[in-house]
């Protein structure tokens, strides 16, 4: 008996960042769209060539008793583990998964004990090696990539983070293969919509979907799907999660001096046409512009800095990621390709923050003490 | 957050239905989950496949500013979750007589009602009770096993990790010997600060980097403790090197035997600060284009107009080809956006971990030559 019926509508490939180099080696431009659609999640698991992960605190298998043991039913509806089971197999394996959870919360209440971040930054790497490393279609890695993805923000929601942000589109991507690109836009598209029509997820953990980056450069249908699914989004107040794409550091920063002159000639004008004896005006507009003008005109104005980066698949390049945000992050590079992200290396992540924490604290209460 | 703030002054303390929950079971284990509300339709199968409610995260969360000492008792980050739990499962056997029958108001008076047991709880002292202090110190002492098996790991391979740089150092690993730096043109070494002010390490640094025949380093840290110790020595010369580079006046020509070597010394003000100046710069060009202020175009500067203004107030720079983190923590601390492209670890400054770096980050560099 299939547990996950097959909905036809495959999960987004995600799109990491590549250098401009273009290497093949690099990331991978898979472009994801949506994360708290839950629903539409609930679609085509990967190729049962995915194998099962290797450690104890594994995904939780699908299984029907698994509403029981209090398991967020997306986690399950999620899992990269799917077979086909007999009805004996799924009750057993609803006992195995709720051992599971229930280890899986001990182990988040003992990582709790020590500080914990509150925004994690993920540039998702490999998810190309890792559908040649198993030779199916690089499509199905992606696939796998985007499950990864819900389920880690699963765990990151159920570890308490409250920003999640990641890496999608680069805009040195669109230098790409057109065709490439293309299909990624089309998928973009259609996992938006998909998310707007089953809204009951998204207000079930009360998701608030960011889309940071240069909207303008995406085409018209995914700009507009994009732009709607933020407002429709945009009352919730839990998780809150960021998808840059298509996003580059830098125009970022080009992007918030651009808004920063737009908004001092509207003063300059307004001040014109209101009251002629404008030199305080002037004075106004024509004073300097700071770090914290900057800051708020950014992207992620309103969002704390991240506190951890990671960057899966070994790759130790920043791709133009949120330079100006990670002054204070840790930057993590773990070897394990993005689909193969699992809870396990998330806990070694906040570990090795926890680590690091008092070294990054510190620069960071000397760096407002100087400001 | 300002939200939440607000929530946690106008919502009114009401009955804690916690002492349910904390009566007997620890807070962790999964039968006290709260029953579950829904079931999702869709491309499911019509099993009881059903989302739980959310229990919510505190909304008073924040690692760093709101605790005191390094190690707070973060242990009541859990127990909010408990009562968060808690509430909800009150709420859908509706025994909770605070939340109002309608759709919409019972999302916002949950999240209300745990926003104000979170803000109750981590604001005001409460008494333990014996089980949630026995839990807390239970979960302390995991905690705390936990990192110091880490450490211990981590110690095994720091041991490992400077003998192999000891080896490279005395020659014996051939590998090793013949370097070639051919990818590598510029290299940027961000520095704690701390290290920083022992000038004499850097000066060895600098010297190995040299016989290694990198030919243009730059150092940075938030402080500015290398620029300060690096400046009376300057000796600024602008000649072909730095119209070649295009950067400022930190220039020193360390003079090694017959190798140049140039060195640029960046701090924290370069990084934002310097981006704000090339703002304000860009910005002054637009203003003063169009002395009216009507009809003006909209502002659209690139990336290249950024980098050009970033040259023009002496922000400017070549980007480094390898940036090497010299301290206790992987993080760039502020080295200047422009510039950051690759990063590698640099976990001590000696000879032979420099070795060990340059080799692998040319290896790298010779497969992605290949690769293209």
């Amino acid at each position: 008996e299939k547990i996950l019926s097959s909905s036809g509508r495959g999960a987004l490939p995600l799109s990491s960042p590549s250098g401009a180099s273009g290497q093949d080696k690099d990331p991978h431009s898979s472009v994801l769209t949506t994360t708290a659609g839950c629903s539409s999640i609930c679609s085509p698991s990967p190729s049962p060539a995915y194998p099962p992960e290797s450690a104890g605190l594994s995904l939780p298998s699908c299984s029907q008793a698994a509403g029981r043991s209090g398991t967020p039913a997306v986690l399950i509806t999620i899992t990269g583990y799917m077979k086909i089971k007999k009805p004996d197999a799924m009750v057993a394996t609803g006992v195995l998964s709720s051992v599971q959870n229930f280890l899986r919360k001990c182990l988040i209440a003992v990582l709790s004990y020590g500080p914990m971040p509150n925004h994690i930054a993920f540039i998702m790497d490999g998810n190309r090696r890792y559908a040649k490393f198993r030779s199916i279609q690089q499509g199905a890695g992606h696939r796998v990539g985007f499950s990864t993805l819900i389920s880690s923000l699963l765990y990151c929601y159920e570890m308490g983070v409250k920003y999640i942000t990641v890496y999608a589109f680069s805009i040195d991507n669109f230098k790409r293969d057109p065709g490439e690109v293309e299909s990624l836009m089309q998928l973009m598209e259609e996992k938006i919509n998909g998310l707007l029509e089953n809204r009951s997820v998204i207000d079930e953990i009360n998701c608030k979907i960011n889309i940071w980056g240069d909207l303008d450069l995406l085409c018209e249908p995914v700009r507009l799907a994009a732009q709607k699914l933020m407002a429709s989004t945009a009352g919730n107040t839990g998780l809150v999660f960021s998808v840059c794409m298509p996003y580059n550091s830098t125009s970022e920063i080009v992007n918030a001096v651009n808004e920063i002159c737009a908004e001092r000639r509207e003063m300059l004008q307004r001040e014109h046409a209101g009251n002629w004896d404008g030199h305080d005006a002037n004075n106004s507009v024509h004073s300097e512009i700071s770090v914290a003008d900057l800051d708020r005109h950014m992207y992620s104005a309103g969002c704390p800095d991240p506190d951890i980066v990671i960057r899966t698949s070994g790759e130790t390049r920043l791709s133009n990621f949120l330079l100006w945000q990670t002054t204070f992050s840790h930057l993590q590079n773990p070897d394990t390709l993005w689909p193969d992200f699992s809870f396990r290396n998330l806990v070694c992540a906040i570990l090795q923050y926890q680590r690091a924490y008092p070294y990054l604290e510190q620069n960071r209460k000397l760096a407002k003490k100087q400001l | 957050m300002s939200s939440s703030a607000t929530r946690r002054r106008s919502v009114p303390s009401l009955p804690s239905p916690a002492p349910r929950v904390r009566s007997g079971r620890p807070a962790c284990c999964a039968t006290t989950q709260p029953p579950l509300s829904r079931a999702v339709s869709g491309s499911l199968s019509s099993s009881a496949i059903s989302i739980r409610t959310p229990s919510l995260p505190p909304s008073t969360r924040s690692p760093s500013s709101s605790r005191p000492n390094f190690f707070p008792s973060c242990a009541c980050a859990l127990l909010p979750r408990v009562v968060a739990a808690a509430p909800a499962s009150a709420f859908a056997s509706g025994a909770d007589a605070t939340v109002t029958p309608s759709g919409g108001g019972k999302r916002v008076s949950t999240e209300a009602f745990v926003a104000s047991e979170a803000s109750i709880f981590m604001n005001q002292p409460r008494p333990m009770s014996r089980p949630s202090i026995i839990i807390k110190l239970v979960l302390g002492l995991l905690w705390t096993i936990t990192h110091l098996a880490l450490s211990f790991l981590n110690l095994w391979s720091h041991l490992f990790y400077n003998l192999e740089c000891y080896l490279i150092s005395t020659g014996l690993l051939w590998k090793y010997q013949n370097l070639h730096l051919g990818g590598l043109k510029y290299l940027a070494i961000v520095v704690d600060s701390k290290e920083a002010k022992n000038t004499a390490k850097i000066k060895q640094l600098l010297f190995w980097l040299s016989t290694m025949g990198v030919k243009y380093v730059c150092l940075y840290d938030i402080e500015g403790v290398l620029k300060k110790s690096f400046e009376p020595a300057v000796n600024v010369s602008r000649d072909r090197n730095a119209e070649y580079f295009g950067i400022g006046a930190n220039i020193q020509n360390l003079n090694c035997g017959e190798r140049d070597m140039v060195i640029d010394c960046l701090s924290g003000s370069d990084g934002k600060e310097g981006i704000a100046t090339a703002a304000n710069f860009l910005c002054s060009t637009y203003f003063n284009g169009d002395t009216h202020g009507d009809g003006k175009r909209e502002p659209a500067f690139t990336e290249a107009d950024m980098a050009s203004a970033l040259k023009t107030v002496g922000f400017g720079g070549p980007e480094p080809d390898l940036l090497l983190v010299y301290g206790p923590a992987r993080c760039h601390l502020g080295f200047p956006a422009w510039r950051l492209r690759h990063m590698g670890p640099l976990k001590s400054m000696k000879c032979g971990a420099i070795v060990k770096t340059l080799y692998n980050f040319s290896k790298k560099n010779q497969n992605y030559a290949w690769q293209q």
